[in-house]
């Protein structure tokens, strides 16, 4: 499901001031939008695949602003070192020893733009750090700040002189979302008044990295997905598992993080339980990139998915 | 996905009705004869016919008008033994008119009804076994009607795939499956004697038999090849050929042995004390004409009302004949039989016409030249047993000289005649003679462990008095391989001999008396069920009984209460499935069809229809928080869900 019927996300006053506070910068992607808010909520990362220019970089920044998150960037290239992302020790002569100047990562929302330039082992650095949420640097380890958010983003049309991400690798986002192009009005409405990236300081923080870790805590423990969901879910990666056209199902893991984001989406609309509707609107953006066809492309991928779930009774 | 083919609903439903009335056919073809069945049946199958190709009914009125005069007529019949018919032809009458109306889902109902009638005159008519098929087959057939036809009621230009055909089928089969337990309860709570309350056809009456009380020669030889079942004994395989004692003929009068009754002189015996004793549980099969038979010679027979008659003859109490008996003897094998007082009316067993075959009287002179009655017995028998004396059933001597033409001409019968000459030409030798007749052998069905014995199996022999031991001694002068020979049956016949050897044990020889105790039994345990659960002086008696069918049909009604509880707390948990069939099919009245992968939710947002819309929205957000949160559905929140669905029914006729 690409599209969320955004009233339902009014429910919960706290998701619709978020919405409504973000509306001016972000026109028309209250999708992805949700998305993010239901990744970040879940503990998961992100990964944005998108031509450059939809405006991946301010949904970023606008995200890190209104949950009141340190935003720290990295934009990579196939000369970016580990350090450049971790951080270094550097010698300060006048106290005569190394003092560690902590990288980018060491922010709440990390950006990383264009992943697919940077070397492997620059990738796998990063990739590192966030299944560890730490850090090594010449032998002494550094927690990351809680809460870790990495939003990647990778240019799905050029290949040139890029490194792509192993299957293994993108198992570690939680999500692979598109934002793809704005609608018609929405891309009116940018013509018509312009970049408004200046707008993004303006934005007034609504949550706190606290405040976020407390909701994880309470999306986790105190949102029920009921066995007939824990069903639908196994129902799902059985089929996966059993479809002729699927090399490997999905494995555990990707049903875990399923059943966590359909949590955090029905905690985003007000609901202390999962219904079908949660586990089916995050399938896609979970599944897809953990599947691979023995032939055909990513949209095939979409329709097998689809036929998948259309084969599956939602309720009773 | 290839589109499946669809049938019309109608079409479905009025096959089904069809299918049950093949039933309904077969039954009337059973109960009340070919032509009338016939007649409805292919009325049925005119109005299926009729319907299938779209031609117009028939008028309604003249319909009923001429199933009233054929009513009239049919009442007309009426007398104090043909109720039950003509109520059935009554029923088949009504179920071909209601075939023939343009049927609405009452009408449907209404077959139902008039079928379950149908298979009620049936039980009263008629105990065969088919019942349970017939039964079966038209209680699902009946289940699958209600099915289609509530369907039917709510879109009656319904069409139906195929797969949910089969899906509905499977399920009309679980639902008979529940209710099976029931059928079983009632099957043996109603009251079923054992002959059929009604109906006089395949009556007892006229049942052929080869057994018979009297021997009057050339008169009987066809009953000897019937295969038809005399009884069954249950018991164990002897080693050598069982006699089954029945009669005994001791008076002759020169054309008929008959057996005298009540002659002071028949008497008790004193059972060999050395021969093995075997004891037998008998169903026996109407015909018999009140006598008791049991392995020669037995010794008491009981679990029926019996008078001995002496001489190892058992007759039943009452001139019930037409009845199923089921009784246990217990018998001495043995071939010799020596009376309690140690003697014999010698004169009585010796009793010959004056004059009587002089030239027969001769011959005996002749051959039976012993000094002893032990050598003028096997001088006898050995006189009968020379090769010229033959077996055959067909072109027997007949007439009042038969017996003498037996002898000197033919040389061929069958144990009637060698019985009869061996028993005249005994007592022409003065030893006292008599016949004894009842069946000789029998299979022995291993799996069941019982004797078969047929009518085919009916035999005479002969018991003579031997003065030296003072004893009767069995004497059989026909030759082997003759009358009684041993039938030989395939596997699968026997088989059948056994299911319907178990079909009369469980069903046939279960009496009123029985179920009625059954019933009181069943009330006390409701009552008071501890105390009818301590344990009594007679426990172990009732744990013996705990195999007979009364504790079968116990454990049928537990099983059936139990399955009642079950769906009772099933059904509890299962009013969210009620709930949302319900709101589903509100939806679906209102043109919006739900996919079965389709959530609440989802189905919810297609609704375009704003009122609709809203009323929904109330009943799919309560559902849906209580069902995924596995809340129990109280009957609040099944009144207040109702509601809304109501509501949502409401709406559509405001429209």
């Amino acid at each position: 499901m690409d599209t969320f019927n955004a009233p339902l996300f009014a429910a919960n006053p706290r998701v619709k001031e978020t919405l409504a506070r973000l509306a001016p910068t972000v026109h028309g992607k209250d999708s992805a939008l949700i998305k993010i808010l239901a990744c970040i909520f879940s503990d998961g990362h992100l990964l944005l695949e998108d031509l450059p220019g939809l405006g991946k970089t301010t949904l970023a920044i606008a995200v890190a602003r209104v949950l009141g998150l340190d935003f720290g960037r990295i934009q990579c290239t196939n000369d970016l070192l580990p350090a450049d992302i971790t951080g270094l020790n550097i010698f300060k002569a006048e106290k005569g020893e190394f003092e560690f100047h902590p990288g980018p990562i060491f922010n709440h929302l990390v950006l990383v733009d264009e992943v697919n330039r940077a070397t492997p082992k620059t990738q796998s650095a990063l990739l590192e750090a966030m299944g560890e949420e730490q850090a090594t640097i010449d032998g002494t380890t550094y927690r990351l700040p809680r809460p870790f958010f990495v939003v990647a983003t990778q240019n799905p049309v050029e290949h040139s002189g890029t490194f792509p991400l192993p299957e293994s690798q993108m198992d570690r986002f939680m999500m692979k979302v598109s934002i793809g192009y704005p609608s018609r009005n929405a891309e009116r409405e940018i013509l018509r008044v312009g970049s408004r990236k200046n707008d993004l300081d303006k934005i007034e923080p609504l949550f706190s990295p606290d405040g976020i870790v407390r909701i994880q805590g309470e999306i986790r423990n105190g949102v029920k997905a009921s066995d007939k969901i824990l069903d639908y879910v196994l129902n799902l990666t059985e089929k996966t598992r059993a479809s002729f056209d699927i090399v490997a199902g999905i494995s555990t893991r990707g049903a875990m993080l399923l059943l966590n984001l359909a949590k955090s989406l029905a905690w985003m609309q007000n609901r202390d339980y999962v219904i079908p509707e949660d586990v089916k609107a995050m399938a896609d953006d979970v599944l897809l990139h953990r599947i691979q066809l023995k032939q055909g492309s990513e949209s095939t991928k979409r329709e097998a998915l689809r036929a998948i779930l259309s084969d599956i009774p939602a309720i009773a | 996905m290839g589109i499946s083919r669809r049938i019309p609903l109608k079409t479905a439903l009025n096959v089904t009705v069809v299918f049950k009335a093949a039933f309904v056919f077969f039954m009337g073809y059973e109960q009340i004869g070919a032509l009338y069945s016939t007649g409805f049946l292919a009325l049925v199958l005119a109005a299926f016919l009729m319907e299938w190709r779209g031609w117009r009914h028939p008028p309604r009125l003249l319909v009923n008008l001429a199933a009233s005069a054929a009513l009239l007529t049919i009442f007309t019949r009426v007398r104090r033994n043909y109720i039950v018919e003509a109520l059935m032809e009554a029923l088949l009458l009504m179920i071909a008119v209601k075939m023939l109306e343009n049927k609405r889902y009452r009408d449907y109902v209404q077959i139902v009804a008039l079928g379950l009638g149908t298979i009620v005159c049936y039980a009263l008519l008629s105990i065969d076994k088919t019942f349970i098929i017939y039964s079966f087959g038209m209680g699902f057939a009946s289940t699958m009607i209600l099915l289609l036809g509530t369907w039917f009621d709510k879109d009656e230009s319904a069409s139906v795939s195929f797969a949910e055909i089969r899906q509905l089928t499977a399920r009309a089969g679980a639902i008979f499956c529940v209710m099976m337990p029931v059928c079983f309860l009632l099957f043996f709570g109603l009251p079923r004697s054992a002959s059929p309350l009604f109906g006089t056809r395949g009556g007892y009456g006229s049942a052929t038999t080869g057994f018979s009380d009297q021997v009057r020669l050339g008169d009987s030889s066809s009953v000897q090849t019937s295969k038809k079942l005399a009884f069954r004994a249950e018991m164990e395989e002897l080693r050598t050929r069982p006699y089954w004692r029945g009669v005994v003929l001791d008076v002759f009068d020169g054309n008929v042995w008959i057996a005298s009754r009540n002659s002071p002189d028949r008497g008790l015996f004193i059972p060999d004390p050395n021969a093995l004793r075997v004891e037998q549980q008998i169903f026996l099969e109407p015909g018999s004409r009140g006598y008791l038979f049991a392995v020669d010679h037995p010794v008491s027979i009981g679990g029926v009302e019996t008078i001995p008659d002496g001489d190892g003859i058992f007759r039943v109490r009452g001139r019930d004949f037409g009845r199923r008996l089921q009784y246990h003897a217990v018998s001495a094998v043995s071939s010799q039989m020596r009376p309690l007082s140690g003697r014999i009316n010698r004169g009585r067993y010796l009793s010959l016409p004056g004059n009587f075959m002089p030239r027969l009287a001769a011959l005996v002179a002749d051959v039976a030249r012993g000094a002893t009655d032990g050598e003028k017995i096997s001088e006898i028998m050995r006189f009968l047993s020379s090769p010229e004396f033959t077996y055959t059933l067909d072109e027997l001597p007949s007439g009042r000289d038969a017996l003498e033409r037996f002898i000197f001409e033919h040389k061929k019968g069958h144990c009637e005649y060698y019985a009869s000459a061996m028993g005249v030409m005994l007592r022409m030798a003065g030893v006292p003679a008599r016949l004894v007749t009842g069946y000789r052998g029998g299979l022995y069905y291993q799996v069941g462990r019982y004797y078969i014995v047929q009518e085919q199996n009916a035999h005479i022999w002969v018991e003579a008095w031997d003065e030296a031991i003072g004893a009767w001694v069995r004497l059989d002068p026909t030759p082997v391989g003759g009358a009684g020979g041993d039938d030989v049956m395939s596997a699968l016949e026997l088989y059948l001999d056994y299911l319907d050897y178990q079909w009369s044990k469980m069903v046939l020889n279960y009496n009123l008396e029985k179920q009625l105790n059954i019933f009181r039994n069943l009330r006390e345990i409701i009552r008071n069920p501890r105390a009818s659960l301590t344990p009594t002086r007679d426990g172990f008696r009732r744990i013996g009984g705990a195999l007979s069918v009364p504790a079968a049909a116990l454990a049928a009604l537990a099983a059936c209460i139990a399955l009642f509880y079950a769906a009772v707390s099933m059904g509890s948990r299962r009013h969210d499935i009620v709930l949302l069939r319900e709101f589903l099919r509100v939806m679906r009245r209102n043109g919006y069809h739900k996919h079965e992968s389709e959530g609440l939710s989802e189905f919810l947002e297609r609704v375009d229809n704003a009122p609709l819309r809203a009323a929904a929205a109330k009943f799919t957000r309560e559902f849906e928080e209580l069902y995924f949160k596995d809340a129990p559905i109280d009957a609040a929140a099944r009144k207040r869900l109702k509601g809304h669905i109501d509501a949502i029914g409401r709406l559509r006729f405001r429209e």
